[in-house]
């Protein structure tokens, strides 16, 4: 019975033990990166460089991809547009679609950062995900 | 000169970022994982594009069979074009795509853990300043 016991405690406390430092001691340090709730429905997820700068941001698949039930193509833009204004962004040094194969991304380059948008070849026109890449030095 | 914004600019403008961390636990495969009260964790995904063999050796090493609890139950969605199967076990649910069905859009292996503080975010908390 004792035996039994000492038993469920250690499967319990070892169970109830994973968390950070846990996780932290087996891995190692996190990536740099956090998420923030930018809508109810679009998260952005950010990577930073050093200092905590911003290097990356996405606007993963979410509920956005399947309105109506998501957020509109007006509400990811306005968030792109919060993150990164246009008066920010320095001159457009380029912009287009890159293709290979059946995949195929849009683009439009700036001097301060890149604004990318992977397109779904079965849903044109569909909004799948964006990536912000900012340009520094210290982000590779 | 380049657009300077950093983790504080952006706690003002959005809050306090969702309790999530992500770990490279494979040269290529990362993990992430929601934490629920005391930074105890919630939920891990695993992504469902990397070979079934290294995300079954990372599934086991964290939460061995013998963690797992009995198995409560089996379940299977089909829903759209995807499908997915869920084990139900004492103190975790590990639900994953079929694998016919390891499309780039298809959510990954998740591991979710039984306890009353592992609920689902809620979307209707995010800030805007």
């Amino acid at each position: 019975m004792t035996a039994k016991l000492t038993l469920f405690v250690v499967c319990c406390t070892a169970f109830g033990q994973m968390d950070t430092s846990t996780l932290r001691a087996k891995y190692g340090e996190p990536i740099a990166r956090e998420t923030f709730q930018v809508r109810p429905t679009i998260e952005a997820v950010v990577n930073y460089g050093t200092g905590h700068q911003v290097c990356k941001i996405d606007l993963p698949p979410g509920s956005y991809v399947n309105p109506p039930r998501g957020a509109s193509n007006h509400d990811v833009d306005q968030v792109i547009d919060e993150i990164a204004p246009p008066s920010a962004r320095g001159k457009e040094i380029n912009k287009g679609m890159l293709s290979t194969g059946r995949n195929s991304m849009s683009f439009a380059d700036y001097e301060n950062l890149t604004i990318a948008e992977p397109q779904d070849p079965d849903h044109p026109g569909r909004r799948t995900s964006v990536t912000i890449t900012f340009k520094r030095p210290d982000c590779h | 000169m380049a657009l300077e914004l950093d983790s504080a600019t952006l706690r003002l403008k959005y809050g306090e970022p969702l309790a999530r961390e992500t770990f490279q636990v494979r040269p290529s495969l990362q993990m992430i994982v929601d934490y629920g009260t005391d930074r105890k964790v919630c939920r891990i995904e695993l992504p469902s594009t990397v070979n079934k063999q290294q995300v079954d050796e990372v599934l086991n090493e964290l939460i061995p069979p013998s963690m797992r609890g009995g198995e409560t139950g089996r379940n299977l969605w089909i829903f759209g074009g995807h499908s997915m199967s869920s084990i139900r076990y004492e103190h975790v649910i590990i639900s994953a795509p079929l694998e016919s069905d390891q499309s780039s859009s298809t959510p990954g292996v998740t591991i979710t853990f039984n306890r009353p503080d592992c609920r689902q975010p809620d979307p209707s908390q995010y800030h805007e300043a």
